[in-house]
């Protein structure tokens, strides 16, 4: 979590709220980036969602709880809950750690993912904001 | 905002937050790792925005024994005593230490939050009493003239034996010893607030020479590498003290702070810190302290362990049978046990088990003894070596 750029991987699409989103045969795979992790501090609790569950755009998807305080991950458009990664649940301080290299939830009947971002758009906003 | 005298140090390796007026490091490599470094070797705080009040004069001792809590006289210079101001309600305005330098001189170290509030009451009370009479005190607040360095851990009195070469084998708690080094006047205190053994460095801010205090920090950071040192921010400053069931004022102590419709200011008696009243002496708030020991305390402060994952935060409610019994005023993850933990302030007699609103939804709760760890394998009294 040292200070420094932070990593945007290539291949990935994004959402502006910090989350990444890999999409594979209609599954939408979906985690927190970099900055979200290093923004959030250690992460200490993650609370999933039911698998199965239909999901409005705006829906609680899971809540992230670091020591210091807790975010709201929001569903970024209609979907069913297919898969949680119940790791995340055991060993949260993973989402710190190696943020891209673990998923929280997998996501199916996706409906209108027009507003997300790629890489470099990302990239992008990223660089807009001044820390 | 005020900046820390290493304030560039800090920009370049930290996370930095406002906090009481100042821009200060939350953290810099995450709040657990610098926790565990702090337990399990050592770590440095930079908490130069703590105050110091300098109270001096022939009748600076009179003085302090009656606007603070405990019996500063007796321990001999250079030494501290942990010490409460209060109001005249009982009260606590501020948890402090009051260090006898010697010389009629005495340094109240005190909240940053409180440092303004502190001067004004010190200087109120001066102010009357030289309506009717003379007195030999002066008052200064030298806050933004000191750097306070805070080093913690049962590695600290290694490191500290190895960067100033003195004898401090056989100080004693808040005993403090004058050192120079590198051509700095250091008041090196035996204190802290982590749980753990530790060193804090108060030093003078040398105009146009903050290079003195970045220097310092840089050689404690360097010859603490064998040792696993970390730079530590707040972040874990705070989950140490929780951890180690310690309060903090503004949250576990305060006075004239509305919390909940029963609870708007905090005694001494309810916070657990009877150890800091001495009832030999007069002092301000002290007849009402007598009144609510008589009729005895309604609330008094407890310590959670969470059965559910989630950190209960300030201004939860505390549950128990269907009622509203009190509330959280810090709640963090133990980087020890991986368990949420809290401290609330409860109605007297409850115990066991409780459940504590966390967002909404109502969690399990035990009520246990602190600190949190456990005190055999952790903090001061540690019997295992490291």
């Amino acid at each position: 979590m040292s200070k420094g750029k932070y990593e945007v991987r290539e291949g990935l699409m994004y959402t502006k709220d910090h989350e990444w989103i890999m999409i594979k045969d209609d599954v939408f795979t979906v985690g927190i980036t970099d900055y979200a992790s290093r923004e959030m501090g250690d992460i200490a609790f993650v609370e999933l969602p039911e698998v199965g569950k239909a999901m409005k755009k705006g829906d609680l998807l899971c809540e992230i709880e670091s020591v210091k305080a807790v975010s709201e991950i929001r569903s970024p458009f209609d979907c069913t809950i297919k898969e949680v990664n119940k790791e995340v649940e055991d060993a949260p301080e993973a989402l710190s750690e190696d943020p891209f290299g673990t998923w929280i939830v997998r996501l199916e009947n996706v409906v209108d993912q027009m507003n997300l971002l790629n890489d470099k758009e990302y990239a992008k906003l990223l660089d807009s904001l001044d820390d | 905002m005020k900046k820390l005298p290493v304030d560039a140090w800090h920009q370049k390796h930290g996370k930095m937050v406002e906090f009481a007026g100042w821009e200060m490091p939350l953290w810099y490599e995450g709040i657990r790792e610098e926790h565990l470094a702090v337990r399990n070797g050592i770590g440095a705080f930079d908490v130069s925005h703590m105050g110091e009040i300098i109270v001096s004069g022939k009748d600076a001792l009179s003085f302090l024994q009656w606007t603070t809590t405990n019996d500063i006289k007796k321990p001999p210079p250079i030494s501290g005593t942990y010490a409460l101001v209060l109001n005249e309600r009982g009260a606590i305005k501020d948890e402090t230490l009051v260090y006898n330098m010697g010389d009629d001189t005495y340094m109240v170290v005190c909240d940053a939050v409180a440092v303004p509030k502190l001067v004004a009451h010190f200087t109120t009370l001066k102010n009357t009493i030289e309506q009717f009479s003379t007195v030999d005190l002066t008052i200064t607040d030298k806050t933004e003239h000191m750097c306070l360095f805070s080093i913690q851990g049962p590695k600290a009195q290694q490191l500290c034996i190895s960067l100033f070469g003195v004898d401090i084998m056989d100080m004693w708690w808040f005993q403090a010893k004058k050192i120079k080094h590198n051509g700095a006047s250091i008041i090196l205190s035996k204190s802290g607030y982590t749980g753990e053994n530790g060193f804090e460095l108060f030093f003078d801010v040398i105009k146009d020479k903050s290079d003195v205090a970045t220097s310092l920090w840089e050689e404690i950071l360097k010859k603490g590498e064998p040792y696993g040192i970390k730079p530590c921010g707040l972040g874990a400053r705070d989950t140490l003290r929780i951890e180690s069931g310690y309060t903090l004022y503004g949250h576990e102590t305060q006075e004239k702070q509305v919390l909940s419709e029963d609870v708007d200011e905090v005694t001494p008696l309810e916070a657990g810190l009877d150890f800091a009243i001495s009832f030999d002496k007069d002092f301000i708030g002290k007849q009402a302290l007598l009144i609510q020991k008589e009729r005895g305390v309604t609330y008094h402060l407890a310590h959670f362990t969470l059965l559910d994952k989630a950190i209960p935060r300030e201004g939860d409610k505390i549950i128990k049978h269907g009622n509203v019994i009190g509330e959280i005023t810090s709640g963090t993850k133990s980087p020890l046990t991986g368990s949420a933990i809290a401290i609330g302030r409860i109605k007297s007699g409850v115990t066991g088990m409780v459940s504590i609103e966390v967002r909404g939804t109502p969690r399990k709760a035990r009520i246990v003894s602190p600190p949190f760890y456990d005190p055999k394998k952790y903090g001061a009294c540690r019997e295992v070596e490291i």
